[in-house]
């Protein structure tokens, strides 16, 4: 028989029992009385006295309530109402002790938002796939070479063991590699065009762009929000310039359609705006990363003059990502497109030896580029390590609480017992409350989640802070798992305990609530050790990424950052002639040379600490030739274009000869070293005249200045020439040395610049000091990241530790009571209190020391200046925690110990 | 099966079957059965009570108010079309596995 049958019948009973309660327990009374009635004729029909027959029927018929409970236990939908009632229950009980409520709401709290933040930011960062069709088709394609490989590039290198790679490409190797390996994948390719001036509807601003190939979109499976997306058509010499704007730009320029056709000027080229792209597309680039624009790869030539000929195959400038075709897989597109690479590599480069002809490698392409993520991982690893100590501390202390409130409903629980509570629904109800904590934990952590999870955006990346948090399913399906383990871990542990209390022990137990074996109360210390240990482990991870980034603050720099203004500029991408650009650059530093409050000003190529830098090959007339050069890694200096004022600027002192003045100019290249510069390649000699060859110029050593930090607060200064700017072409970045707070000049100069020409944008408004915090956000962020949880966790442990003692006196109040009556002095009785919480403490200790030192490697990474197994930190952690954990202690030890012996007797 | 859930089964069946003849009330119901046992069952409140309700809501019985033998006021429980269907194949069941168990003992004592 189909169970189908059943369910008209059910679904009646269903309803009935939900809406018409009232009726069907009145009905159900009823139904009880008239068995009783008849069970009284009965005994009388038998020849009992009415009394007799009463109280006989009473006997046969049991417990009246036992029995109408077990009724509701069968009725359908009995789990509704059960539910409903211990959801009331549960909130009238947990609204009896709101201490209770708010310290286990906020510990959970905690536990889920922190875990929350990390894991959308880990999601944001390490797993979302590009918004486009069928991602994981996608591939990316880097070279890898040996040394001696080194073409002009654009874009990022990285070097290991020797051998460099990168993702940039040049264009014609871009164009054999699409065309001739059409048959394994669609084969597309894009630049970044490293800022751009954009000019719509008069307002020029600047912002970032793509230039991508004609298949792009196509290839991607993007379709366009509005208009159409760029095609084959666009991306040819001499076709119409134009562009399509993100959804994002559109949006904050006031996203009407009519933009379509409208003219939008970027870099100062007029193009057509044809398109807006989808909500959430920003390129296929690293993860985080935004963009404006994206106009065809054919208009490099006009838009980005600064970076040399596109057609030149000896610049590398092209990313090439590549949807793979039906049934190819990536190892057969790798060894078909490596060969197509290869040749290609070596068309363009006949003379080239043979051993230098980089391989190529495909990777995963469903998240665009990948330095970023890689580079995110280890921040990310060491978040989700800190999150993990907190969650489990979270869940000791909420156990721990939850055990010692349900010993003490022992009472409670045998009542409910006693009036006809199955032990399964007595389980249920504790589980209802502990789900009804973590409901209303999760609410607080998912508020908490939201702040925390873009407070620590920039601790992954600097130039990635388009990383967007979302609450997409799979982060509420996290926290949701998050709650649900606390409530099982926490809630049906002690649900369990509370239910087995012996009936009748529990009624006659005295007002202590009945009482809990001894084994429930071992396994409250462990979890309290357990909780000691972690927080010991967290405690030192904190002090040295603490330390860590004290170290790295009090690094001298070689120079002062106090006061100074950056601000940057490229009069130049909008296609200024190089005269116009250097008039630009004149009269922006005359105006704010004016200003009142500012010492000095200059130009520069690059702030230092700004994360750009160039380093370039040095050989030296008369010294090494330049292929031995290439092979030798000590031959590679920083390069600074710097202006006339840069040294008085940055306070770097002059050690020997001169710094740059009027009287040098294009026709005579002069240089300023620092002393390792001087050191390394002039050892023997006066370094004053030198001179040394950088790219195609020679340039003579006038000065040599003290050594400076430029590229990164971890590395010593490098080597560094630096470049008179005598004729600034490209992008400059504006140092401004002020008498007082800097940022009470910024609007001063920035009116100032745009006095000279308002069409160019102004970025970056930033103070040296500033720079220099950003280039270590990530460790600070992760140092105030541990620092909040590490006291969070010692305040959980404090607290639980406070928790289990005071149960622990309560519970032991009769036994200390006699032993005082007996002749123990006060002080005894404290020592003997604090000596079982010392017990926990170095229980903790022993597990948390190695804990702390072998989980502390994982670290190590963003450590400076100490090591992971640094015994001060570690000592330190110990002493607090053991400090928090006495004075935990020493509260309820007090307390025990001023027991008056008569009255706890007594009220036993 | 855990001997309870067997102890159900028992009980909904011969609760069926105590039925089959008229309409009957819960205690009417509870004496039927131990006559029919010859009061190898003695069926308490504690359990005929949600076996009634579970085979009500099942709906193999349907239950209205009358007045007993005696003339009070009772709640009558009475076969269903869907109840005797599964008094039916619940007795099929049954008498597949005695007739089993049977043969399996006697071959044990064999």
């Amino acid at each position: 028989m189909s169970p189908w049958s059943e369910l008209p019948a059910m679904i009646r009973h269903f309803l009935r029992n939900l809406f018409r309660r009232d009726r069907v327990e009145e009905e159900l009374d009823q139904e009880i009385d008239a068995y009783l009635d008849q069970l009284v004729s009965e005994k009388r029909a038998a020849g009992l006295s009415a009394d007799h027959a009463r109280r006989a029927a009473r006997l046969e018929f049991g417990g009246r309530e036992q029995v109408k409970e077990q009724v509701r236990d069968v009725r359908i939908g009995a789990w509704v109402e059960e539910f409903r009632q211990d959801l009331r229950y549960g909130i009238r009980t947990l609204g009896k002790s709101p201490g209770f409520t708010a310290v286990a709401v906020l510990t959970l709290a905690v536990g889920i938002g922190a875990s929350a933040a990390v894991f959308s930011l880990a999601d944001a960062a390490l797993f979302r796939a590009l918004p486009v069709s069928e991602p994981e088709d996608l591939v990316g394609f880097r070279w890898v070479a040996g040394p001696g490989f080194a073409p002009m590039l654009i874009g990022r290198v990285s070097r290991a063991d020797g051998e460099s790679t990168s993702t940039s490409f040049s264009l014609s190797t871009f164009r054999r590699v699409a065309e001739r390996g059409q048959r394994y994948a669609d084969v597309f390719g894009f630049a970044d065009m490293n800022g751009v001036n954009i000019t719509l509807d008069g307002l020029a601003e600047f912002g970032s762009g793509m230039q991508v190939s004609g298949n792009y979109f196509d290839a991607l499976g993007v379709t366009p929000a509005a208009g159409r997306t760029l095609t084959d058509a666009d991306d040819r010499p001499g076709a119409a310039p134009v562009a399509m704007i993100s959804h994002a730009y559109w949006q904050q320029r006031g996203g009407e359609m009519g933009v379509i056709g409208r003219a939008i000027t970027i870099n100062g080229v007029a193009c057509t705006i044809v398109g807006i792209m989808p909500r959430g597309f920003n390129g296929t680039g690293q993860v985080g990363q935004t963009m404006q624009v994206a106009v065809p790869l054919s208009m490099r030539e006009a838009l980005n003059r600064q970076f040399g000929s596109p057609e030149d195959p000896s610049l590398w400038w092209v990313l090439m990502m590549g949807r793979l075709r039906g049934a190819v897989i990536p190892s057969m597109a790798q060894d078909a497109l490596e060969v197509i690479f290869q040749q290609s590599v070596t068309a363009d480069r006949p003379s080239h030896a043979v051993e230098a002809v980089p391989r190529l490698v495909l990777f995963p392409g469903w998240g665009g580029q990948e330095e970023n993520r890689t580079a995110m991982r280890s921040t990310l690893t060491m978040m989700v390590l800190v999150v993990i100590v907190v969650v489990l501390v979270v869940c000791a202390n909420v156990a721990n609480l939850l055990l010692a409130r349900g010993s003490a409903r022992g009472r409670e629980v045998a009542v409910r017992a006693a009036i006809g509570a199955s032990r399964r629904r007595l389980v249920r109800q504790f589980l209802t409350e502990a789900l009804l904590l973590a409901v209303l934990g999760a609410a607080g952590g998912l508020l908490l989640a939201r702040w925390l999870g873009s407070a620590l955006v920039p601790a992954l990346t600097s130039t990635a802070s388009g990383v967007e948090l979302s609450f997409d399913w799979r982060f509420l399906a996290f926290t949701t798992l998050t709650t649900t383990l606390c409530t099982v871990l926490f809630g049906l542990w002690p649900a369990f305990r509370s239910s087995h209390v012996p009936l009748t022990r529990a009624l006659h137990g005295g007002t202590r609530g009945g009482s809990v074996p001894r084994r429930a109360f071992g396994v409250s210390t462990s979890l309290v050790s357990l909780q000691m240990a972690l927080c010991l482990f967290l405690l030192a991870t904190t002090g040295l990424l603490v330390s860590s980034v004290r170290n790295l603050e009090d690094l001298p720099l070689g120079f002062d950052p106090s006061n100074v203004l950056l601000v940057g500029a490229n009069p130049s991408l909008n296609g200024y002639d190089d005269a116009t650009v250097q008039q630009y650059y004149a009269s922006a530093l005359d105006r704010v040379r004016a200003l009142p409050g500012v010492r000095s000003a200059t130009l520069l190529g690059a702030a230092p600490l700004s994360g750009f830098s160039s380093r370039s090959l040095v050989t030296i007339p008369g010294g090494l030739s330049r292929a031995e050069v290439l092979r030798n890694p000590l031959y590679r200096a920083l390069t600074q274009n710097v202006g006339r004022e840069f040294f008085a600027t940055f306070g770097i002192p002059l050690l020997r000869g001169r710094t740059f003045d009027a009287s040098d100019g294009p026709s005579r290249p002069v240089a300023v070293v620092n002393r390792r510069f001087a050191d390394q390649y002039f050892p023997d000699t006066d370094p004053l005249g030198q001179r040394f060859r950088l790219g195609r110029s020679v340039y003579e050593v006038v000065g040599v200045v003290a050594d400076a930090k430029y590229t990164s607060l971890r590395l010593d200064a490098p080597r560094t020439a630096y470049v008179y700017i005598s004729q600034p072409r490209f992008g400059m970045t504006f140092a401004i040395k002020t008498l007082g707070d800097p940022l009470d000049l910024a609007p001063g100069v920035r009116e100032a610049i745009a006095n000279v020409d308002a069409t160019v944008p102004l970025f970056d408004l930033r103070t040296q000091e500033d720079q220099i915090a950003k280039s270590i956000t990530t460790e600070r962020l992760l140092a105030q990241l541990a620092t909040v949880l590490g006291v969070v966790v010692l305040l959980l442990s404090g607290v639980g530790l406070y928790g289990v003692v005071a149960y622990s006196v309560a519970r032991r109040g009769p036994e200390i009571a006699i032993r005082m009556a007996l002749g123990a002095e006060r002080r005894q009785v404290r020592r003997m209190v604090l000596n079982e919480s010392i017990r926990m403490a170095m229980a903790g200790v022993a597990v948390g020391v190695p804990m702390a030192l072998v989980g502390t490697r994982l670290v190590q990474s963003v450590l400076f200046g100490l090591e992971p197994r640094d015994p001060v930190t570690l000592a330190l952690a110990t002493f607090i925690m053991v400090g928090v954990a006495l004075v935990a202690a020493y509260i309820p030890a007090r307390r025990a110990s001023q027991v008056d012996p008569l009255v706890a007797i007594r009220s036993e | 099966m855990s001997r309870t859930d067997l102890m159900r089964g028992t009980l909904d069946l011969l609760i069926l079957q105590a039925l089959t003849l008229e309409p009957n009330h819960g205690l009417g119901i509870a004496r039927r059965v131990e006559q029919m046992t010859r009061d190898a069952f003695q069926v308490n409140p504690g359990s005929l009570f949600p076996a009634l309700h579970r085979l009500d809501a099942k709906g193999w019985l349907a239950s209205s108010w009358g007045a007993s033998e005696n003339n009070r006021r009772a709640k009558y429980y009475r076969l269903t079309v869907a109840g005797r269907r599964q008094l039916k194949t619940e007795t099929e069941n049954w008498e597949r596995i005695s007739v089993a168990i049977a043969r399996a003992l006697r071959t044990a004592e064999g």
